[in-house]
């Protein structure tokens, strides 16, 4: 850790030194100091516009772009107390990304893995995060399933819909409860002023040997006075992959047509004056042969369908209150299956579960004074499980249905003085089913001049999902805890280049691990969750970012190591204890985008992997191998020819073989990505008259 | 690394040494000439010249006279004068209050009440106070030039307010 802390000062020191030479090189053309000739005969309308360092340039007015995803206080980045990352659809549009996974992986510390049944998921900082451990919301509706508190990727949500991604990279627990222990992605799609007519944009991809994907979405939206509507659809059809899959006892499929990936998506979202309601309805349908490992026969179905609605209300009491309640509804049957299997196939069982859950709550936001800000709530959800018609595995309850209530407060206070901006806040959840959990969050944030600090101490945890409750040991499980401290350090350079680097050291109490146990049971194998004693990383990431007229730069690096922490068993690499299984210690991202001309963009865009260690088949049996660095290259060209957007590209160039690992011990092989791929997209756009 | 982080702590809290960030006065002083074409004053004197006074010591003084170099309020020409004493403020129309002494606002506005002298200081919330309008730094929105008014003390003064200046303003009291 010591050596890495002076490695990563020294890289930043370094950048900031060499920095006057870009800053030569890059001069905004558009920037204006503030002299006396340069304002001497603005109005009083062109001073207000002007930042008090001179005009806004591309990268401040981004830095400065508030973002509510921290504190549901509407704070810019760097005084936000969490380590944020901003995603804007500019940058989603020109990087030609083909879904999600396209669009995170370019994120510090962000990493995907395969989990089990063909599902990719989500890996934060080193850690695997993808049962409840990283709140995905889309328009605030949250994306994790309730089963077993999941997130599914790979052509599963429409980025051409997409507004901006809010990112926190660091716990959220304190203000999003139980599925933000790790991170928090918050997805803002486009509403009735944004699209302002309609929409239409299809995308195909093709690799050498099959589809890669082919999408559709259509949008229609308007405002209206005080009254938007927007309606988004998308449909599609993918393959994970065109490579072939092989388990770990060596037995191998072609995953062409085996591993379908095939969403649609209706997304709805009305709002008048404060009052707003957003209803959608998701249908991710993905085929499988994969299972939990060993390979199937034939293709078995595995779906995830999900219903959301949400009414809101912000109800301005003042000029300085606001209560927003809320009323949510959500129905779903994930990891869905309830069709007939080969018998050589008996291990792929019939899952047809549906979970739902009613939440309602209120919400505050209040500007005590200029300098306090209060944001404090209340909330309850009961979850409620049944099955399905031809599903008989019964609930541990010995019914068909299962339950539980939760209520929760949180508050949070941030006090924003001259000598810095303190926040502190905590969350109290009391679970019918596992008990209660407190988390409390401290920050302390300042700006001074082109500098800013965070350091952020914060506790968050894990609420089990249903069938972590259904399927623990003994009958109990508890949620986990996440003790996560992160000290970032911000530099503006001049007005077109912004530096970050941060430090984080995450310690996981009760982490409920996923595994099977041949002692536990004298008829079969036991298989189910329980709390561990402890897992962690700790690590830094760097991130450097040019932004300007003529288009965009952006490095990062992340870092993370399991040395001195203790980590699970089953995520352990054998003989080395500086990683997880899964996940590269070391990640370098680039993404460059240049203006050609007011029209035409050219978008490359790299992601390094250093080492990886997995689960492979060998002549001996399963082994652990380690992989070695992978690069994955994509560019993308687009050009605007009045309404139409039209763009082609190419994935993955070099056609490295880049496979998701499982980042666990879990008897699953890991699961080859698609080749080299090109992509051709057109997106077309009509306005509605005023 | 618990070390380092104790240091950078004790460090970030005890920076003072370090420069906040501050109105700039070009800014300001571009603000305060701008204000005059939204303002207007009666028009039953005979002088030549359209006197900003400064009281108390402030860089603006210096940036405004920079900034008024041939420009005009209607025909007269504009003149800065730096004040050390309020008794020579009388023929004054736009009185700036430096922040030395500003604490004296309320008493300075009791003062010049009614005598057509818009008062500005550049103190966030001190229209509330006594001020005509106040130019300020608004820390809350990366420290962006903003100014706030009080409608009735403008006027009260005899002044007559444009209604774009009142949709301008980040605050009307």
């Amino acid at each position: 850790m010591k050596n890495l802390l002076h490695r990563a000062i020294s890289v930043f020191i370094f950048l900031l030194i060499g920095s006057p030479l870009w800053l030569v090189a890059q001069q905004d053309s558009t920037h204006i100091p503030i002299d006396s000739a340069s304002i001497s005969n603005m109005t009083l309308e062109q001073l207000l516009k002007i930042q008090e360092s001179g005009v806004s340039s591309e990268m401040e007015s981004m830095i400065n772009s508030r973002i509510g995803v921290a504190s549901k206080k509407s704070l810019s980045q760097r005084k936000s107390p969490s380590v944020v990352t901003l995603i804007t659809q500019d940058e989603i549009e020109k990087s030609g990304a083909r879904d999600l996974i396209d669009v995170l992986r370019l994120v510090p510390g962000i990493d995907f893995a395969v989990d089990v049944q063909g599902n990719v998921s989500i890996g934060m900082r080193g850690n695997w995060a993808e049962e409840g451990k990283v709140l995905l919301l889309l328009d605030g509706q949250e994306m994790n399933e309730l089963l077993y508190s999941s997130l599914q990727f790979g052509n599963h949500f429409d980025v051409s819909q997409i507004k901006r991604i809010e990112i926190i990279r660091g716990p959220g627990s304190a203000i999003y409860g139980g599925f933000a222990e790790y991170g928090v992605i918050s997805i803002i799609t486009k509403d009735g002023e944004d699209i302002k007519g309609l929409t239409a944009t299809a995308s195909y991809g093709q690799t050498a040997r099959a589809l890669g994907y082919r999408d559709l979405s259509l949008s229609i939206g308007d405002k209206i006075k005080d009254f938007s509507y927007s309606l988004s659809g998308f449909i599609g059809q993918a393959n994970r992959s065109d490579n072939t899959y092989t388990d770990l006892s060596g037995n191998s499929y072609s995953m062409i047509g085996n591993a379908n990936l095939d969403p649609t998506n209706l997304n709805l979202g009305i709002h008048y004056k404060g009052l707003s309601f957003r209803g959608i309805y998701d249908n991710y349908q993905t085929t499988t042969r994969d299972n939990y490992g060993p390979v199937t026969t034939q293709a078995y179905p595995n779906n995830f369908i999900s219903e959301y609605a949400e009414l809101k209300y912000d109800w301005k009491l003042s000029d300085k209150i606001t209560l927003t309640p809320l009323l949510n509804y959500k129905n779903q049957k994930p990891w869905n299956f309830n069709g007939i299997v080969a018998p050589a196939d008996s291990s792929y069982t019939i899952y047809d579960k549906t979970a739902q859950q009613y939440r309602g709550s209120l919400t505050m936001l209040y500007d005590v004074t200029k300098k306090i800000n209060v944001v404090a709530g209340t909330e309850f959800y009961y979850n409620y499980a049944t099955l399905g018609g031809m599903d008989t595995q019964f609930f541990s309850n010995g019914k068909n249905n299962f339950g539980y209530s939760n209520a929760a407060g949180y508050a949070q206070v941030l006090f924003r003085y001259h000598i810095a901006s303190l926040m502190l806040g905590a969350r109290y959840d009391d679970n019918s089913a596992y008990g209660s959990s407190f988390v409390p969050r401290l920050g302390i944030m300042r700006k001074i001049n082109s500098w800013n600090f965070k350091l952020l101490y914060s506790n968050s945890f894990r609420a089990p999902g249903i069938e972590n409750i259904d399927l623990s040991l003994n009958g109990t499980i508890k949620p986990e805890y996440t003790t996560v401290i992160e000290l970032e350090i911000g530099k503006e350079i001049g007005s077109n280049m912004f530096c970050t680097v941060n430090f984080f050291d995450i310690t996981t109490q009760n982490p409920i691990v996923y595994y099977v146990d041949t002692s536990k049971n004298t008829s079969g194998n036991y298989e189910g969750y329980d709390n561990f004693p402890k897992q962690g990383t700790r690590g830094a990431e760097f991130d450097y970012k040019i932004k300007d007229t003529w288009g965009y730069v952006d490095v990062n690096y992340s870092y993370y190591t399991t040395a001195g922490k203790t980590v699970v068993p089953a995520y352990q690499v054998p003989g080395n204890n500086d990683m997880t299984l899964g996940f590269a210690a070391n990640k370098v991202n680039l993404s460059v985008s240049y203006n050609a001309t007011p029209a035409l963009s050219i978008t490359p865009t790299v992601s390094w992997f250093g080492n990886r260690y997995g689960y492979v088949y060998g002549d001996t049996g399963a082994y652990v191998k380690k992989f070695s660095p992978t690069t994955l290259a994509n560019i993308f060209i687009q050009y605007k020819i009045g309404r139409l957007r039209a763009g082609i590209g190419c994935y993955n160039i070099f056609n490295a073989d880049y496979e998701f690992i499982q980042p666990y011990n879990g008897s699953h092989a890991p699961l080859p990505s698609i080749s080299r791929e090109y992509e051709i997209r057109l997106t077309y756009s009509l306005n509605f008259k005023k | 690394m618990r070390k380092g982080a104790i240091i950078l702590i004790t460090v970030l809290l005890t920076s003072v040494t370090m420069r906040a960030q501050t109105l700039n006065y070009k800014m300001a002083a571009m603000y305060v000439y701008n204000f005059t074409q939204y303002i207007e004053w009666p028009k039953n004197d005979n002088s030549t010249e359209f006197v900003i006074g400064v009281y108390g010591n402030t860089p603006l003084s210096d940036e405004l006279k920079k900034t008024v170099i041939g420009k005009h309020v209607g025909a007269k020409n504009i003149a800065v004068k730096t004040l050390t004493s309020l008794d020579d403020a009388t023929n004054c129309s736009i009185l700036f209050i430096a922040p030395s002494q500003s604490g004296n606002i309320k008493k300075i506005s009791e003062q010049f009440k009614g005598k057509h002298i818009l008062l500005i200081c550049d103190k966030e919330g001190f229209s509330k106070k006594g001020a005509s309008i106040s130019v300020y730094l608004d820390e809350d929105d990366d420290y962006k030039t903003k100014f706030e008014l009080n409608k009735e003390y403008i006027e009260y003064n005899g002044l007559l307010i444009s209604k774009s200046l009142l949709t301008l303003a980040a605050k009307v009291n």
